[in-house]
């Protein structure tokens, strides 16, 4: 008919082929190599190394939307710093950027966000949006998976109590989760790890000392982004975004180092 | 007087002639290095606000030990503790290093120092830049994330920490009112760019000690 642009199709078919795709997705993935816990630039960026060597990995996001505060720069202004030799990141996922200083660096956050989304699931990662962690699987004392459920059952009023949420497995766990570590916290409401708290921002020393402090903190859990410096008690960056992507890098790096042992 | 130099900043530690030319008697440097990768890990900052310390995690351990301690502070009450009781105290020694030291302040939050001394002192190079207050511009400039550059001139401030520590070892004497003597206890980049040089009283109590033509002014 004139005018007809799209195909033809039903309401059913179309409830089908979303339900049976991201059942099959789950179904998949309820064992991972490794589980990102946050969708922020860290998370994204371990994921798509990670993915891209072929690991099965899965991100969890409470969110609808991916990327964390990597939209966005300091003071609502939406344009990202990174200090060298970050801009290599920026030149590998095309992102381009301008010279600020010597070795300091501007982008726009949705070009450079949109672009570490897109690149993190071209490489095959996989994502659980809207989903909110809520605990870990720990056996042996080895953190082996996750407890998940649907962000806004968070929202539902307290009577409704009894809307249990499903766990997922997989060889390690990364703690993308920012300051508030909520991975890492678990383990110490159980008293298997002691978390420091972040220190006051210190733009300078703090990238470095995020990216070197990126790593297993527990037995199959490795922290990765701002949630190190919770973890270690390490002062917090500002707003600039080179020590997240380089830790993320970092996390990947340390995560394949360690599936090693699973071969 | 004896100058350690913490190993890994001994190479680029260019000071050694202007802290040399302060005295009148010799002035020894030597290498010094932290035995225990597990005791600086353990005795690091946490909170700003309690001084409390961890069971370190492997990887602190690991890190101290490859020295990558960047954004690290350390307790300096502890630190200078490790430091007195391995070397010889019974003549003034200095400990110059890169780590950053803090110690709490009458508000019970740790506030970063450049010197932390008692029976022998541990003087931080990233302190000197770090520690004292800076104008206003410079902490809204690095709030937006922007790395400003710190104008302090190490050389004068380092000297100044050593005669101070000096004074109060071998004078017991803790400062001066003076805000333009050398043993001014300076807190702002503003008040090290008002020190001229030693008071009169205390270019008296150092006669014979410092070199003759720096008793005025030293800078």
């Amino acid at each position: 008919m004139e005018g007809e642009i799209f195909a033809k199709t039903t309401e059913k078919d179309v409830t089908s082929a979303i339900v049976k795709s991201f059942h099959s997705m789950l179904i998949e993935y309820t064992d991972s190599d490794v589980i990102v816990v946050g969708g922020g630039p860290s998370g994204l960026m371990a994921a798509r190394e990670l993915a891209k060597v072929g690991k099965k990995v899965l991100v969890i996001e409470r969110n609808n939307y991916l990327g964390g505060g990597f939209w966005i720069g300091g003071y609502l202004m939406n344009k990202i710093t990174v200090r060298a030799p970050a801009e290599k990141v920026l030149d590998e996922l095309l992102i381009p950027y301008q010279e600020y200083t010597k070795g300091l660096y501007v982008t726009d956050g949705p070009h450079a966000c949109s672009k570490l989304i897109a690149a993190a699931c071209e490489a095959g990662a996989k994502f659980l949006n809207m989903t909110t962690f809520e605990d870990l699987i720990i056996k042996e004392r080895r953190v082996s998976g996750v407890v998940i459920n649907w962000t806004p059952v968070q929202a539902l009023p307290r009577q409704i109590t009894c809307v249990d949420p499903i766990a997922l497995e997989s060889k390690l766990i990364i703690d993308a989760t920012g300051h508030d570590a909520f991975v890492a916290k678990k383990l110490e409401e159980r008293g298997l790890l002691k978390t420091r708290g972040y220190g006051s921002m210190w733009v300078e020393e703090s990238e470095d000392a995020v990216v070197n402090h990126t790593g297993e903190v527990f037995s199959g859990l490795i922290v990765t982004g701002m949630a190190v410096t919770t973890v270690f008690g390490l002062p917090r960056m500002g707003p600039t975004f080179g020590g997240m992507l380089l830790s993320g890098k970092r996390a990947a790096e340390v995560a394949l180092e360690k599936l090693k042992g699973f071969e | 007087m004896k100058i350690y130099i913490e190993e890994n900043l001994w190479d680029s530690f260019s000071f050694f002639d202007e802290i040399r030319a302060l005295f009148n008697f010799t002035v020894e440097f030597k290498k010094y290095r932290f035995r225990d990768p597990y005791f600086l890990a353990y005795i690091r900052v946490r909170n700003p606000s309690e001084r409390v310390f961890y069971e370190p995690l492997p990887l602190e351990i690991e890190n101290e030990k490859r020295d990558l301690i960047q954004g690290v502070i350390y307790d300096g009450v502890e630190l200078l503790k490790y430091f007195s009781q391995s070397i010889d105290i019974s003549k003034p020694a200095v400990l110059i290093t890169n780590r950053l030291i803090a110690t709490p302040g009458d508000d019970m939050r740790y506030h970063l120092r450049m010197i932390v001394m008692s029976a022998a002192a541990v003087i931080s190079l990233k302190g000197i830049l770090y520690a004292p207050a800076k104008p206003p511009e410079y902490y809204i400039k690095s709030s937006l994330g922007f790395t400003e550059k710190i104008d302090i001139d190490v050389r004068k401030v380092l000297r100044m920490l050593i005669l101070q520590f000096y004074a109060y070892f071998e004078y017991e004497e803790i400062f001066c009112s003076e805000k333009t003597c050398i043993l001014y206890n300076c807190h702002t980049t503003e008040e090290i760019n008002q020190v001229k040089g030693l008071c009169k009283k205390h270019v008296k109590m150092l006669e014979g000690v410092i070199n003759p033509s720096l008793e005025l002014r030293i800078f």
